[in-house]
């Protein structure tokens, strides 16, 4: 299984930048971008802030994938 | 980068600078003052001193230059030097041990093992995994 996550399309529906984002949930702009590829997985504590500052739920933003090809929810 | 970032950048890369500037005098057989080496451990009060001011008058730009991945990258990069230094403290102990190596040149090898952290900080700044 793998953890798949949708922050850059739900960032840019938001109009927001990364910058924007990082300031908004008090991360680093570099931060927004390792998570949006996959390189860094956020605690709960920051998926959570991060579903909040996007007014979604945070399964929207995280799933759970059984393969690399599985489709968003 | 924030500035908070970019001093602790520097930080990292002025200690692994200072080391590998000790290890290559020691190496090409320069004299080295007894007091050059203890620069280094006289820097580390002013070094926390400077993160606790700019914790205290840029509390907001602390906080994104050590983020969570920063923090969870310090973490890995502590891990990493520790398992680095004794494995090089192993070594060199072997080397000793069967007279490939002098003690003397043993101890500078651990003692540069010791900025692998620092070294590998640096190189998460560049690839975006810190600050």
């Amino acid at each position: 299984m793998r953890l798949k996550n949708a922050l850059k399309n739900l960032r840019k529906d938001a109009n927001l930048t990364q910058q924007q984002l990082g300031d908004l949930v008090e991360v680093s702009r570099k931060t927004i971008n390792t998570v949006e590829n996959r390189v860094f997985y956020p605690s709960t504590f920051l998926s959570l802030k991060l579903a909040k500052a996007l007014n979604v739920k945070v399964e929207d933003i995280f799933w759970l994938a059984d393969s690399a090809e599985s489709p968003e929810p | 980068m924030n500035k908070v970032s970019a001093i602790s950048l520097i930080m990292y890369a002025g200690l692994a600078l200072y080391v590998a500037t000790l290890f290559f005098l020691f190496f090409t057989g320069q004299n080295i003052p007894q007091q050059v080496a203890w620069i280094g451990i006289a820097a580390a009060p002013y070094i926390f001193m400077i993160h606790t001011a700019f914790w205290f008058f840029f509390p907001k730009e602390s906080r994104l230059a050590f983020d969570e991945q920063t923090t969870e990258t310090e973490r890995r990069s502590q891990a990493f030097g520790y398992f680095a230094a004794l494995a090089t403290f192993l070594i060199c102990l072997a080397l000793v041990l069967i007279g490939t190596l002098k003690p003397s040149t043993a101890y500078w090898f651990m003692g540069f093992s010791l900025v692998i952290p620092s070294i590998y900080m640096i190189f998460a700044h560049f690839s975006g995994r810190a600050g």
